[in-house]
């Protein structure tokens, strides 16, 4: 952790009810979607398809076509991609190795613990630097 | 000539915030290199030690993706549309 203060991420109930929805319904695959907003406020989230071929129960891709679209229609309406969001099924979560080689300075990493189905514990990440390692940030729920 | 270049939301810090901006060349290198003579902030972030685009980037050309054509070496034409993507993955294991 930095001793410097870390920024805070505020995530509508609207969008967390959404994050846990749809990583049940990915389970046991892992569910990915995009974070969208202003300033640190996550407003919503748009749910994308896992396009990972080889390993989606413990992987997940997004598509350069899914990334494209989505970016648009954030510029479109005004609104920031703020990251994304991840489920690990039958996991913590806590960002893995795997996590930190994809991870974006500039970008949020979420990651939603899904057990046998049930969606768990949900956390929030970003790397300050590109050569920096996972700092984890105060993540509040806050009314629609 | 003069190409549009789209900017991911993450490096925009590097371009004033801006989402879109123009460099020329001939090619996809060429164009790459302008870029980042413009903004050299970005080459850390785009370009690996060999000069190269890194793994994790994406490069598509009017929405098809370089490493289909010809990559860097791609011949660019008026009009043409190039969109860095940061490729987005990650899971448990």
């Amino acid at each position: 952790m930095s001793e410097r203060e870390t920024p805070a991420v505020r995530l509508v109930q609207a969008a967390h009810d959404a994050i846990r929805r749809e990583a049940a319904r990915a389970y046991p695959h892992e569910g990915c979607g995009a974070l969208l907003g202003r300033a640190g406020q996550i407003n919503e989230t748009l749910a994308l398809a896992n396009q990972e071929q080889g390993s989606p129960r413990t992987r997940f891709t997004v598509s350069p076509a899914d990334y494209l679209a989505t970016e648009t229609a954030a510029d479109a309406r005004g609104l920031s991609l703020l990251g994304f969001w991840h489920s690990h099924p039958d996991h913590p979560a806590r960002p893995s190795e795997t996590d930190r080689a994809y991870a974006w300075p500039g970008l949020l990493t979420l990651v939603i613990a899904v057990e046998r189905g049930a969606p768990g514990e949900l956390t929030a990440w970003d790397v300050p630097a590109s050569d920096a390692p996972f700092r984890r940030l105060d993540l509040t729920i806050a009314p629609d | 000539m003069p190409v549009r270049i789209r900017i991911p939301t993450p490096l925009r810090p590097h371009t004033g915030g801006r989402a879109q901006v123009t460099a020329s060349g001939e090619t996809v290198a060429e164009v790459l290199g302008a870029l980042v003579a413009e903004s050299p902030a970005l080459g850390a972030q785009l370009l690996g030690d060999d000069g190269r685009p890194r793994s994790f980037v994406n490069l598509y050309l009017n929405g098809e993706d370089v490493r289909s054509r010809a990559g860097l070496d791609t011949k660019l034409v008026d009009g043409d549309e190039l969109a860095i993507v940061p490729a987005i993955a990650g899971g448990g294991r």
